[in-house]
């Protein structure tokens, strides 16, 4: 079946992904492409040092680099997982729901933190607290 | 009844075909539950459990043949609320078996496509994003549609970008080592 070929392959690629980013050294990551080019920090700065600061169990750098990503990575994990079981099984009763209120109010919660992090006095919010 | 039924698998077209002939190669298993249906007069194709000719009824569960897959099954993914795009009647939004069916709104999509993908363009799939349930819950299907279309397009532009680039930068790094 071909959607199970696609998990396998998918969660190949996520093993190949933690491989690279607990081994792998700074220099080595991608760099994100909208800092490198515009000097920005969008709300995604810093997650790939999170993710290799959580892996090493740095919790406390894992925040500095990009705390509402590690806060949210639960939730983000837990409505792909659902996603992706309902996609694989066949079981459209397994998706995520729309979120609601709250779950608009969260989204415009990060925009406003991507546009916190390039203000001053906000440099705390910034990958490595500025 | 007249051979005016089309059914595409996996991209494929076939057709055209009478209802009965659809209904037993169905029950046959050539035709899956998530194939995409269409007969003259339809505004667009359609997932087989949305077609109201097709519903599953107790004959075809109870007389079908051993082996036969069921037709209860829902298919997954985006097939479920294409039906309306081209639509020009607002409020027969993804009507199946009665009762509406909002767009998806693809707001934890956005989400984590600004998280996750390091580009601006997950804050445009928010913004559309929002907006979804507020216009369908107001009557305003097309408007929601195009929302949900808009939100799905920047997440998806986001994704794709931010995996080209990713791969583009191994592939420059290995390059130079």
């Amino acid at each position: 079946m071909a959607v199970r070929k696609w998990l396998v392959i998918g969660l190949a690629l996520s093993a190949a992904g933690m491989a690279i980013l607990v081994r792998g050294n700074f220099r080595g990551l991608p760099p994100c492409p909208l800092h490198s080019t515009t000097g920005l920090y969008c709300p995604g700065c810093g997650v790939t040092r999170a993710g290799r600061a959580l892996m090493h169990g740095d919790l406390g750098t894992a925040l500095q680099m990009n705390a509402v990503a590690i806060l949210l990575m639960p939730l983000m994990a837990f409505v792909m997982i659902r996603e992706i079981a309902a996609w694989g099984w066949q079981r459209p009763e397994w998706r995520p729901g729309t979120g609601g209120r709250w779950g608009i109010r969260l989204g415009f919660a990060v925009i406003i933190y991507g546009i916190l992090r390039n203000l001053p006095g906000f440099e705390f919010l910034r990958p490595g607290g500025g | 009844m007249s051979n005016d039924w089309y059914y595409a698998t996996g991209g494929v077209q076939q057709g055209p075909i009478g209802i009965d002939e659809l209904k037993a190669r169905h029950a046959a298993g050539q035709i899956p539950a998530n194939a995409l249906i269409w007969r003259e007069g339809m505004d667009n194709w359609i997932p087989w459990n949305q077609v109201p000719e097709l519903a599953p009824t107790p004959e075809i569960v109870a007389g079908g043949e051993p082996g036969s897959p069921a037709p209860t099954a829902n298919p997954v993914g985006d097939q479920i609320y294409a039906p309306p795009a081209t639509s020009p009647h607002a409020g027969t939004m993804g009507r199946a078996g009665g009762h509406t069916m909002n767009p998806p709104n693809y707001l934890w999509q956005s989400i984590v496509c600004t998280l996750l993908c390091c580009l601006p363009f997950g804050v445009a799939g928010i913004v559309y994003a929002a907006k979804v349930d507020g216009l369908a819950a107001t009557g305003k299907a097309a408007e929601a549609l195009e929302a949900s279309n808009k939100a799905k397009f920047w997440c998806k532009l986001s994704f794709g970008t931010s995996i080209v680039a990713t791969i583009l930068y191994f592939i420059l790094i290995i390059a130079v080592a």
